[in-house]
Order: C-alpha cells, then structure tokens, then sequence
C-alpha cells in the first residue's frame, strides 16, 4: 500500500495521484498499476460532454446570422446594393470572433480573449477604414490597439506568476495608461503635423507618472512601507 | 394515505419531502446514496429479482411524481423495476420518463449495491431501510437465509400504515410560535463543474480510533468531526484575504425519530446549523470542540428542534399558501432556496451512524458508504456512515478545488488517526 507523500493518506492502490493535492504516487516498491479494477467509475462519456463548446458556439453563430441576414436583405431591398449593411455584420463578426476563445479554451484563456479580441476589433476597424475612406487606422489605431493588447497580456501574466504583486499591479497599471496616452499622442501628432511632438498627453503622464512612481518606491522599500503604515495607520 | 377502490393509490408528500420537486431541475436534483459494498461480485439479475420482490413492501417508493394543481403527488407505479449498471458519476439528476418514473435507482457495480435516492421520497434512515431489504432480499436469493431483525423488514409481510406516515404530522405544535432567523454563512471558493458531474472522495478510517480520539475532548464521534470540519474551514476562511467575516457553520441532519417513534420510512429528519463566528476572534481546536459539543447538545432538544419544523408546518398548512397554483410555489420556493436556504450553512455533514445488520447478513458486506448528490451552490459536502470498525466518510463536490477535503483529512491525520482514500478522479 501507498501514501501520499505529501498528505499522509494512505490510498486506494487504484489512484495514480493523491486526489487531495494530486501528488503523483511515489512508491518504487509498488508502482501506480492502471490496469487494477478502480474503486468507483469515472466520468461517462455523456457526462464529459455535458457542455459542449462547439453548440454554445453554433447557436452564437445563429443568433448572431439571424440579424447579419436582415441587415443585409434591408439594405438590399432599400438600396439595390450594400450601402450600410456591411458595417453592422463586421460587427456582429467581430462579436463572434471575440467570444471564440473564452468558450472553447480551458488554457490561457485570458491571453487567447486578449489576442483575439484585439485582431478583431483590428479587423472591423480596418473594414470601416476601407469602407468610409481614411488612412487612421494603420497610421494611429492598429500600433495603440497592438500595443494596448500586449502591455495587458504582459502585466497579466506577471500577476500570475507572482512578479507583481501588492503595490506593484496600480503603480504598473497607471504606467500602462502613461505608454499607451504617450503613444496615442504622438501618433496623432505626428499623422497630423508630420512631427514628433509631445502635446496633451503630458497632462496625463505627469501626475500618473509621478502616482505610480510613488507606488512603485512604497512598494519596493520595506522600510518606507513599515514607516507609512507606522504613521498612517488607522 | 389516501385510498380509493379499483383506482391508484396515491401519497401526499410529506412536510420536508413538499419542498424537493419544487426546487429540483434537470441540471440539479436532491439526491443521495447507499451502497453495501459486498464481499463476492453482484449478480444484476438476481438484484433486480430482489428489488421487484421487496418493492410491493414499501408502497411509499414504488410511485412515481405526478402534478397536482397545488400540490405534486406520489402516484402508484406498477411497472417492473429495472437495476442499471453502476457507471459515470453518481446521484445524476433523475431524468424524465427515466426508469419508468421511478423516484430511485438501484446500480449494481462489479462488489457494490448503490442505492440513489430523490429526496422527497425519504431521508438517509428510510433509504437505509430499504437498501438493507433489498440486500437481504438478494443474500435469500443467493441461498443465504436472512433472519428479519436488526430493521430487516419482512418482504411477505403486508406494508405497516405506520411506514407510510407524515411522521411531521405527529409533532405537538400547540403554542409554537418561534421562528429561526439565521445569518447567512461563510461560502467556500471554488471552481464550479458543468452540470452532472459529482467528484467524489472516499476517506475511510476505523471507528475505535475516531472514537478514542473524540472521548479525549469529551465528545461524540459527530460532534468530532462537525468540529475538525468547522475548525479547517475557519482557518481556511482567515488565509483568504477578501472573505467576509460570516460564520463557519456545517448543518448536521438530526433524525426526528429520536425525539417522536414512528416506524415512517419517509422523511423524518430535520436540520441543525453549528459553528463558530470569527467576530469573536480567534479559536483553538479545543475550544472548537467544546463550542460544537454543547451547541449540538443544546440544539438536539426537542423544544429547539420543534419550533424549526412548526415554521414548516405552520407555512405548509396556510391556507393562502395552500391555494397557491404549483408553478406560482415551485418559483417561490425555488427562489427563497437557493437564494436563502442554501445559503445558512458552509457544509453538510450527514452522520447515519452504525449500520446494524443480521450478522450472517454483515458477513458479507465489506462496508457501507452513504454519499449526498451535488448541492445546488457549489461546495463540497460530508456523509459518514459505519459498518462493524469501518467509518467511510464520502466527500462530494461540484467544484474542482478539494481544499476542504485535504484540510480536514490532513488534520485528522495529525490527530493520529490513519486515514485510506480512493476517488472517482480520471
Ligand atoms: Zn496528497
């Protein structure tokens, strides 16, 4: 018989892992044998395919066709061609696209949202640019949008691996918001005037720099936080 | 038990069982199971002979649910019952038209005999009594001969009236008027699972040792391990940083024949909330012990007990709420539930205590195990029942974490009492 080296339990010689903490068996004098007979049945296979993703996703692909089609057959029968119907179906794509990896994923999902929501929002943007005209979107929104979607996904997966913790996540966040203002602004001006300028956004960087700059250094100084809590605590 | 010549008979349901289908739906029932574990492998045609022969026995479960306009009611059900094979997970919502109506399942594993339950036709004591028939019925078959004692009720025999009773019925209520206002309790985190699924963990341990050890704070084997589980979730409770600081409180079913004698089968039991409240500060597992110990001492009495039920029967006989169509009360009472209800406790831990059994009947038996069906609020909840040495403690979960469960068998461990668990994990 074994047991969990982490636990103490004694288990069941039909578990593989400790169903407490998943700690695989360790046991070289008698290794996990998955052809014994199991101590209660699994899963069945209705019950692993009680939610599946694939009909969320289809009755989506309904609901949303459904007003896609009359949008389409209203501009027809109006206009004898596509005058306006092309921007709310982009959009109902968009939608669609922007809900794929939320219910299909198990993994990463946050990361795979992020990234599919950006390109899909970049894609619609891009179809009312090549509709209506303009040259904004390669020149201003797809390098924001870009890179908005990798500052979030970058600080995401820093909080969850533990870098940034505590203070450190709003002096980050209001960093964030500094880089993608700055950017924005710069764009904008160097579009417009053909120059590299910093023009408003300097009234949102300078107190958000200075927030999170003050943020960062409580966060980082043991002794300054012990001394703030010391002097303003409640 | 209302009869009438040549026509069906049929049953009103009792106090406790009126709320279940109310609240039920074909994502969650209110379920639990039984199960002998036998010592040789189970023969399917042998069990199902035994359940048709013990079934004409126990009239209160050979029914299936119908609609009234007030009320749902029990109809009698004449098919033949047919045992399913113990695969997937267990206690599933019973489906419609699933078993020809049948309000139970009895699944036959490769040494197991499960009983799953609605809960509207009868609490874990009522389910045990049929289980043990059944079994007994099948060792007859088996050429063993079962003596009709220790609750082995005689399949020959005509059903006893007394079986069949509201035993809520029997309950004085002359000059009740209390009523329990409770505060909501701390509800554990956790990742809930898609519908129909039930992870389950078997924790089994010996009966002396638990025993040994609860005696050493002066207490009984329930009060033990409500107060080990109330300890572990409040320690829990105190590492999370953005719980509220609601009570830790684990409901523990008490069965109502204690306190009136009724042979009913039926439901019979009611329910009693303990903890502890972290407002007061900070608790010793000692201390724990002591507060759960004379909490449950004082609760099982029944004037305490009563004024819970009277709140029950008081609303179940109310004419305006008699009137109610039944849709118009299965929302209402669907809503306050799981709204309410579900929400004045942490846990559940049902103790049936020791099973007794002819002993050329336990012979056979390795062990009994009693499980309870999901919960319709995400969280892990506790069965216990024992069998000669051996005490199966089943967690059941709808949600992924098992915190829960390790901390309180881990603390056990610590506490010198060996502990052997199995699963139903992939
Ligand atoms: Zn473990």
């Amino acid at each position: 018989m074994s047991y969990c080296v982490h636990c103490g339990v004694e288990l069941a010689p039909s578990e593989a892992r400790c169903p407490l903490c998943q700690t695989p068996v360790v046991d070289p004098a008698a290794p996990y044998d998955p052809t014994l007979p199991r101590e209660f049945p699994i899963r069945s296979r209705e019950q692993r395919l009680e939610i599946n993703p694939w009909t969320t996703l289809a009755l989506a692909a309904v609901l949303l066709s459904v007003p896609a089609l009359i949008c389409l057959l209203i501009d027809l029968l109006a206009n004898g061609r596509l005058v306006w119907s092309l921007y709310p179906i982009g959009a109902f794509g968009m939608i669609f696209l922007g809900i794929l990896p939320p219910v299909t994923l198990r993994k990463n999902v946050f990361f795979w949202t992020v990234a599919a929501d950006v390109g899909a929002l970049c894609l619609y943007l891009w179809l009312v640019q090549s509709l209506s005209g303009g040259e904004w979107f390669q020149t201003v929104v797809f390098p924001v949008l870009l890179l908005l979607g990798i500052m979030l996904v970058a600080m995401a997966s820093s909080i969850r691996q533990g870098m940034l913790k505590g203070l450190g996540i709003p002096a980050m966040g209001l960093l964030l918001i500094c880089v993608v203002t700055l950017a924005v602004d710069l764009l904008i001006t160097a579009t417009l005037t053909a120059q590299v300028r910093i023009t408003w956004s300097a009234f949102v960087m300078i107190p958000c720099g200075i927030i999170s700059a003050m943020l960062w250094l409580v966060h980082r100084n043991r002794a300054l936080r012990s001394e703030l809590k010391r002097k303003l605590h409640l | 038990m209302e009869e009438q010549r040549g026509v069906r008979q049929w049953f009103r349901l009792d106090n406790a069982a009126k709320l279940y289908p109310a609240i039920s739906s074909v994502q969650w029932t209110s379920m639990f199971r039984l199960s002998f574990v036998m010592m040789e492998a189970v023969s399917p045609q042998r069990l199902e002979e035994a359940v048709n022969q013990v079934l004409p026995r126990f009239p209160a479960f050979r029914v299936r649910l119908r609609k009234g306009l007030f009320w749902y009611y029990l109809e009698e059900n004449s098919d033949r019952f047919r045992v399913t094979e113990d695969a997937g997970h267990p206690c599933a919502p019973l489906g419609q038209g699933e078993n020809s109506g049948y309000l139970f399942r009895v699944k036959y594993g490769v040494r197991r005999i499960s009983l799953e339950m609605f809960h509207a036709l009868a609490d874990g004591t009522g389910g045990l009594v049929f289980l043990k028939c059944i079994v007994a019925q099948y060792l007859r078959l088996q050429g063993t001969p079962v003596p009709c004692e220790e609750g082995v009720l005689d399949p020959r025999c005509p059903p006893n009236p007394e079986e069949l009773e509201d035993a809520y019925r029997k309950i004085p209520l002359d000059g009740v008027h209390a009523s329990r206002r409770e505060e909501a309790a701390y509800q554990m985190p956790g990742t809930p699972d898609p519908p129909h699924t039930l992870r389950l963990i078997l924790a089994q341990m010996s009966v002396a040792e638990v025993k040994a050890r609860a005696s050493v704070y002066g207490a009984t084997i329930t009060e033990y391990l409500t107060a080990v589980m109330v300890f572990t979730l409040w320690q829990s409770q105190q590492r999370g940083h953005w719980q509220r600081r609601l009570p830790v409180k684990v409901s523990v079913p008490v069965n109502m024949r204690k306190f009136i004698p009724t042979r009913t089968v039926r439901n019979f039991a009611f329910y009693l909330n303990v903890g502890i409240d972290p407002k007061l500060g900070t608790y010793t597992f000692e201390e724990t012990v002591q507060l759960i110990h004379h909490a449950m001492r004082y609760g099982m009495n029944p004037k305490f007990l009563f004024a819970g039920i009277a709140t029950n029967v008081a609303s179940e006989r109310n004419i305006l709420i008699r009137l109610c169509p039944l849709p118009v009360k299965n929302f209402v009472l669907s809503f306050v539930y799981h709204r309410v209800g579900e929400r004045l406790f942490t846990t559940t831990l049902t103790n049936v205590g020791a099973v007794r059994l002819p002993s050329v009947m336990a012979e056979q038996i390795e062990r009994a195990e009693m499980m309870l069906g999901a919960s319709s609020s995400y969280r892990s909840n506790c069965a216990a029942i024992s069998l000669r040495d051996k005490l199966c403690l089943t967690f059941t979960r709808d949600i992924a974490e098992t915190d829960f469960e390790r901390n309180m068998l881990r603390f056990l461990i610590r506490e010198g009492i060996p502990v052997r668990v199995s699963s139903n994990q992939e």
